[in-house]
């Protein structure tokens, strides 16, 4: 796929398959073609080269509503994901738009709440009642409503502090478990991605220049790129991520 | 903004009152109750056809409201929408077409084209609320946009686009009540200059015709007797000023207290 804005090629021939219930992780630096991908694949832009395919049907912006209800996404911004005026019940079950508000949409939303560890309770508060980490679940909580089948993560963690940070990725892989969903880990940070992704792509300047399975990444970089990546790394204690 | 809520609602309540009741009828004239002082009978004395002051005073009041009412009413039902579109297609032709249509209309100066409007199409509060009305569209669709145009690089207007939102309906449930309140500060500010704009053209003889009592006729009527009874021009006049300085400060307070940032340095 390919994406260019004037002169400058956003999204350089960049192939990738994320298969069903796996995690991928792609890992690059500000600028690097990352969003911009994000927004192809969420069918929010076209692309001018190249196809999307969901399930082997095409997709990005030929996606037919209930396609569309069947990937989500979880934004970076804890704070600005929300519109601050709306209810968590409003603003959860926002993507039934896609789907026709089902008759059960309350409890839907109610055990979507319970699936991210909120209660019920929260779904008449408004989102400045919450902390920044409390906000990412119910980002999360706002993306399973539909049931679908792949998450896009796009730097969902990234905003949070080490300790919440590893309460949020304790709580994805165990969705993912539970659910069978396909993540798509969108990140700077190649040290969030060690612990959840099965494989991690490298993208530098709109390019994929390394990919490959977790360990081998980490264990056997071959990319110099990718290198520098690992050498800029910091560690997260191992006692943290377990931590609820 | 507790001294602009007091000043506003005490003009809002005499021109509200006056649709059912003033002390005086304001149609009557009687020349031998002419120029009056105050009184008991007449609590501001009467003008120079015996007409009760107290009475077209309120009268006034309803006519100045009236008028800056509708005219803002026309600016905000179209220009807010407008605006929301250009931020909606921002970059795009639509935008493109409705901001230089804006400064087209802001290119003119207002009161002029106002005069000109009423010459043409003939004096009445029908086309000076018209008249007013038009350039009050330029100033929301600005207002409107400019405080659209931030929203939309929100990650909750991203995350209703994934949602399968199109963009009128993101910029009514998301866009528009998250600039509702510059848009009621506008609103008032914008009110304040309608009552002006009004007092002027009726000044001018292009408003409300008689016997239809308005505030800016009152002033022109009472010009040539400015030596002789000051307090037929001193007292509408004093209205026009009173109700501007309390929409005025009503305008600021409403800004400080709808904007988030203000609150916290107050706090």
């Amino acid at each position: 796929m390919t994406r260019t804005y004037g002169a400058l090629r956003a999204v350089d021939d960049v192939s990738l398959t994320l298969h069903r219930g796996e995690c991928l992780g792609l890992v690059g630096e500000s600028g690097c073609g990352k969003s911009t991908l994000t927004r192809a694949l969420l069918g929010l832009e076209p692309v001018q080269a190249g196809a999307i395919t969901l399930m082997g049907k095409p997709a990005g912006t030929a996606m037919t509503r209930a396609d569309r209800a069947r990937i989500s996404v979880v934004f970076q911004d804890p704070y600005g994901s929300f519109d601050p005026r709306w209810t968590v019940r409003r603003l959860v079950q926002e993507p039934f738009h896609l789907t026709g508000r089902p008759p059960d949409a309350d409890a839907r939303a109610a055990q979507a709440l319970e699936q991210v560890g909120l209660s019920a309770a929260d779904l008449s508060k408004y989102p400045h009642e919450f902390s920044g980490g409390q906000r990412q679940r119910i980002a999360i909580a706002r993306a399973l409503i539909t049931q679908p089948e792949v998450v896009v993560l796009d730097e969902a963690v990234s905003a949070l502090d080490v300790r919440v940070r590893a309460q949020v990725l304790g709580l994805l892989a165990d969705l993912q478990d539970r659910l069978g969903l396909a993540y798509l880990f969108i990140t700077h940070d190649l040290t969030v991605v060690r612990a959840v992704a099965d494989r991690i792509l490298i993208m530098r300047a709109g390019r994929i220049v390394e990919q490959g399975p977790t360990a081998q990444i980490f264990d056997a970089p071959q990319d110099p790129y990718t290198r520098t990546l690992l050498a800029a790394a910091p560690t997260i204690p191992a006692d943290w991520r377990t931590a609820r | 903004m507790r001294i602009g809520a007091v000043l506003t609602a005490i003009f809002a309540l005499a021109a509200l009152t006056s649709v059912v009741w003033v002390p005086h009828d304001t149609d009557v004239l009687d020349i031998s109750q002419r120029n009056l002082g105050p009184s008991v009978l007449h609590l501001f004395g009467t003008d120079h056809f015996g007409r009760d002051m107290l009475s077209m005073l309120m009268a006034g009041a309803r006519t100045s409201i009236a008028v800056a009412l509708v005219a803002v009413g026309i600016g905000v039902g179209l220009g807010v929408p407008l605006g929301l579109l250009a931020a909606a297609h921002s970059g795009g032709w639509l935008d493109e077409v409705i901001m230089r249509g804006n400064d087209l209309i802001f290119a003119f100066p207002s009161l002029v084209i106002a005069i000109l409007i009423t010459a043409v199409f003939g004096p009445s509060a029908l086309n000076a609320i018209l008249a007013i009305g038009i350039f009050n569209i330029p100033v929301f669709a600005r207002v409107a946009r400019g405080g659209a145009l931030p929203l939309w690089t929100l990650d909750y207007v991203m995350a209703a686009r994934v949602a399968g939102k199109g963009r009128i309906l993101i910029s009514a449930q998301h866009i528009l009540p998250n600039i509702a309140n510059l848009l009621i500060v506008q609103a008032t500010i914008q009110f304040s200059l309608g009552i002006l704009a009004e007092a002027a053209l009726s000044y001018i003889g292009l408003g409300a015709q008689p016997p239809t009592p308005s505030w800016g006729r009152m002033l022109a009527d009472a010009q040539t007797m400015i030596y002789t009874e000051p307090q037929l021009a001193l007292l509408p006049g004093l209205a026009i000023v009173f109700l501007v300085l309390g929409l005025n400060l009503l305008g600021d307070g409403l800004r400080d207290a709808l904007d988030p940032r203000l609150r916290r340095v107050r706090a």
